[in-house]
């Protein structure tokens, strides 16, 4: 392969200037085993400003449009080793240059030949021997052509890049920005995040400031939403940690949900974790709250397992991001059960993980009855729910190289 | 003497045509080679290829006896070829290149 200044045998000194010129009116790359014919082109073309490449084999020109994809490839039918065919089929074959046009140089008034061109997937024929004047229109509309694909592409591109901009910056809300990147780079980016589903064993898992509505009448407007903006930066911040999505804040209270959207297959561990260092860290503002406005409050969290349906719900003008099912009702139930420093579980929680359950000392409570069920519900409790141990993140992390993988 | 034929080529081909005609020169001596050797096969392929480069040049005729060449060599027809590269012996001879 050999590439050419415009005006053919320019000398080296003039191709820098040269160059800078033929990449505003396109590049060629001619494809041709005999050496007249390829002379020939690529004189004609120089001349009008175009850059010329030339390859005296398909095997060449294939390995030439690899390395860099030409605007238009003037392609000899009868060539020794892979044909013109052939290499226009192996052309299209491959999704980067698919749509990249070519020109077969066949036989004059060969009807057999072009309409195998065409087969083969070629944009435009010219006859041998060449008219100049054929060569030239043919290859400035297939550049036009070519330039205009390019241009579609990169607006393309740049809409694609702003979507998922904008999908980044809504998820990142909700969801931990690393598990954003994973999930945008993934093939079903798309149904991953927006598409309405039941999931089925979620974690669903309330943390609520419990004592703070019955506080909040004694406290200026600033102190109210200076505690709660305390809590829910705190709480927010480390159930992103532990990789959970936050599905919304009420009030007082924060959903946060797990093994969802991508599966978690450790998602009971990360939510009792995430709770547990929720109310390691809320302890000390809890403490300054009461020395600063008087007000005694805690975190109560309460957490169950289960299916539930996932994503956007609500009327057109206003959907939110949430969870609903079961797990979700009874892990509110629970929340309002659970006291200041209270982790209160499920039976389907209580029983998922039994090592780190007997670790961190679950016992069983009396059943429960809760709002909408039948009959009383087993309840557990964490006894040590607010262990500050540095073994916290460790063992998080530990969990988290253990992988979570594709939308459950 | 015989008389010039007059070719009229545009400008920017005058790098590459005195390249093309010492080609054909060498060409018209394999062609006899081939012909002497029965080899018709390579006479095709050469008959082919200067069908589709003479008339690019501005040297017609050799399109034309190029593809002359090419059907004669396709049916074993010495005569033909003989005859086509009297012709194309002639013309190389003959020709003269005016640059426009």
């Amino acid at each position: 392969m050999r590439r050419h200044a415009p005006q053919g045998d320019i000398a080296a000194g003039g191709a820098v200037t040269s160059h800078f010129a033929t990449a505003q009116r396109g590049a060629v790359l001619v494809i041709d085993d005999d050496a007249d014919q390829q002379d020939l082109l690529r004189v004609q073309l120089s001349a009008e400003g175009y850059a010329v490449t030339t390859a005296d084999s398909a095997e060449d020109g294939l390995a030439a449009i690899a390395a860099r994809a030409p605007d238009v490839v003037i392609l000899d039918v009868m060539m020794r080793g892979i044909d013109g065919y052939e290499a226009c089929r192996r052309i299209r074959a491959s999704p980067a240059t698919l749509d990249l046009p070519v020109v077969l140089v066949t036989a004059l008034n060969s009807r057999e030949e072009r309409v195998n061109g065409i087969e083969a997937g070629a944009d435009d024929f010219l006859s041998k021997p060449v008219s100049r004047e054929e060569l030239l229109a043919r290859v400035n509309s297939l550049v036009r052509l070519s330039f205009a694909r390019k241009a579609l592409a990169q607006e393309r591109l740049q809409v694609e890049k702003s979507r998922t901009e904008h999908m980044r910056a809504t998820f990142e809300r909700y969801v931990a920005p690393a598990l954003v990147q994973q999930i945008l780079g993934s093939a079903d980016a798309g149904s991953a995040l927006m598409q309405t589903r039941r999931v089925d064993n979620v974690v669903a898992m309330f943390a609520d400031l419990r004592g703070f509505t019955r506080m909040c009448s004694r406290l200026d407007v600033a102190a109210a939403v200076g505690i709660l903006n305390g809590f829910f930066t705190q709480v927010v911040d480390i159930a992103k940690f532990y990789e959970g999505t936050t599905l919304g804040m009420a009030g007082d209270s924060l959903l946060v949900g797990f093994n969802v959207p991508l599966r978690q297959p450790d998602a009971v561990e990360r939510a009792v974790l995430c709770a547990r260092e929720m109310l390691a860290r809320v302890a000390p503002m809890q403490a300054h709250w009461r020395r600063i406005h008087a007000v005694d409050v805690g975190v109560g969290v309460g957490m169950s397992r289960g299916s539930a349906i996932f994503g956007n719900v609500g009327a057109p003008s206003h959907m939110a991001y949430t969870l609903i099912g079961d797990a979700v009702n009874v892990a509110a139930r629970l929340t309002q059960l659970a006291r200041g420093g209270e982790i209160l579980l499920s039976a389907e929680i209580a029983a998922h993980a039994p090592g780190l359950m007997r670790e961190l000392r679950v016992e069983e409570m009396p059943p429960v009855s809760l709002k909408g069920k039948d009959r009383p519900v087993p309840c557990f409790r964490l006894a040590d729910a607010g262990g500050q141990d540095l073994g916290i993140r460790a063992a998080a992390l530990a969990a988290r190289q253990a992988g979570s993988g594709a939308a459950p | 003497m015989s008389e010039k034929i007059r070719v009229e080529v545009m400008q920017d081909l005058e790098v590459l045509i005195p390249r093309y005609l010492e080609r054909r020169h060498k060409e018209i001596e394999q062609f006899r080679a081939h012909l002497g050797a029965g080899d018709f096969e390579s006479l095709r392929i050469g008959g082919h290829s200067l069908k589709g480069s003479g008339g690019g040049y501005g040297f017609a005729p050799l399109t034309k006896i190029g593809g002359t060449i090419e059907i004669a060599a396709k049916v074993k027809d010495t005569a033909a070829i003989e005859a086509a590269l009297a012709e194309y012996a002639d013309y190389i001879q003959r020709v003269e290149v005016v640059y426009v």
